[in-house]
């Protein structure tokens, strides 16, 4: 079992990634595993509102709600993923961390647990990139530390000059992991993925 | 780049800036829960690193759901621009809607019947994770959301 941690600040556009993700591992396998990918939603709030949808795309969720995977449920993070991996041994596992989670935490256990290999992305929001960074000093760097690829969401939204200052104070932040701008509210090409796939060694 | 501004903290408990983000204890305090057991409305607050993490659901029966949901964007966007007047910043506020209706079939001889609810029942969950604004605010203000939903079409609680 293979493992993708997502990771980025709440709004950052997980959620809709994370679809788009799960939809082009699954087409794109070729495995005859009963379950290609299964969902770990993480919730830092008492009520998931995406798990409805995501298990309405068809794809096999479970929840951890009340805290952030990364701490206060880390111990549950283990015992789910190791569950996860025994009750259904899929191909992948894609992790949505709550969106105040530190993806590099969540990786470090999980690697203690799965055989296989555990990636981390980290998405980021374009559009809102100044004025998170401006107002959450402490937590957006840290979400970014030890990613294996960031993603910079929403660059549709934000002009070419707009998206090269994110990308910027992206690179000065990051210490030389790969950065793309995507849009995942639209269709994402299969070169996208293919590069993404490749950038991060899967 | 302008130099960053301190995170707005919400409550007076402690300074979250001042905490080793390394050693990352996110620091959870239980706040507030307040349950309408007439209405069924519940909602409740936290804080969590400095957010005020709040959520409330309910379920209702009713005869026209489109315009729930038509109300609930228009209010979202409501208390989106409350965060905002109040210099607050908004980390997500996010609901979903789900319609369940439920169909009878039954059969006693050879007759099939079927019998069709005229109402649905309607479940709503919204959760908002805000920064700098009060606890008890923000509760207060999904309350306030979720009692206005509750509020629109009450044709189907009238007459069961």
């Amino acid at each position: 079992m293979n493992v993708v941690i997502l990771g980025g600040f709440l709004g950052s556009g997980k959620t809709t990634f994370l679809l788009r993700l799960a939809r082009y591992l699954t087409e794109n396998s070729d495995s005859s595993s009963e379950y290609k990918v299964v969902v770990l939603e993480n919730e830092v709030g008492d009520i998931s509102i995406d798990d409805g949808f995501l298990s309405s795309s068809g794809f096999q969720t479970r929840n951890l709600f009340s805290g952030c995977a990364c701490c206060t449920l880390a111990g549950e993070l283990g015992a789910t993923v190791r569950d996860i991996d025994s009750t259904y041994s899929p191909d992948w596992l894609v992790v949505e961390a709550s969106g105040v989670a530190y993806p590099e935490k969540m990786k470090q256990i999980i690697e203690t647990i799965v055989s296989g290999q555990v990636r981390t992305i980290v998405l980021t929001d374009a559009f809102r990139w100044k004025r998170l960074l401006r107002g959450l000093q402490m937590v957006i760097p840290m979400q970014l530390e030890g990613a294996d690829i960031v993603l910079v969401n929403k660059a549709d939204k934000v002009s070419a000059e707009g998206l090269e200052e994110v990308m910027e104070s992206l690179r000065s932040l990051c210490d030389g992991c790969p950065i793309l701008p995507m849009s995942a509210k639209d269709d994402v090409p299969e070169e996208f993925w293919e590069e993404l796939l490749s950038r991060i060694d899967l | 780049m302008e130099e960053p501004a301190k995170q707005p903290c919400s409550h007076g408990h402690h300074d979250h800036h001042d905490c080793d983000h390394h050693d990352h204890d996110h620091h959870a305090h239980e706040h507030g829960a307040k349950e309408d057991i007439h209405s069924g409305v519940h909602v409740e607050a936290r804080l969590h690193e400095g957010a005020v993490v709040a959520s409330g659901e309910m379920r209702i029966p009713a005869r026209n759901d489109g315009q729930i949901r038509e109300i609930l964007g228009h209010d979202m966007k409501a208390l989106a621009a409350w965060v905002e007047k109040s210099d607050g910043i908004i980390g997500h506020i996010k609901a979903s809607v789900e319609t369940t209706r439920t169909d009878i079939y039954s059969i006693t001889d050879c007759e099939l019947s079927e019998r069709t609810a005229d109402a649905v029942m309607v479940g709503i969950k919204i959760a908002a994770i805000v920064y700098g604004v009060e606890s008890d605010a923000l509760l207060h203000r999904l309350e306030t959301l979720l009692k206005h939903l509750e509020a629109i079409d009450t044709s189907a609680r009238k007459d069961v």
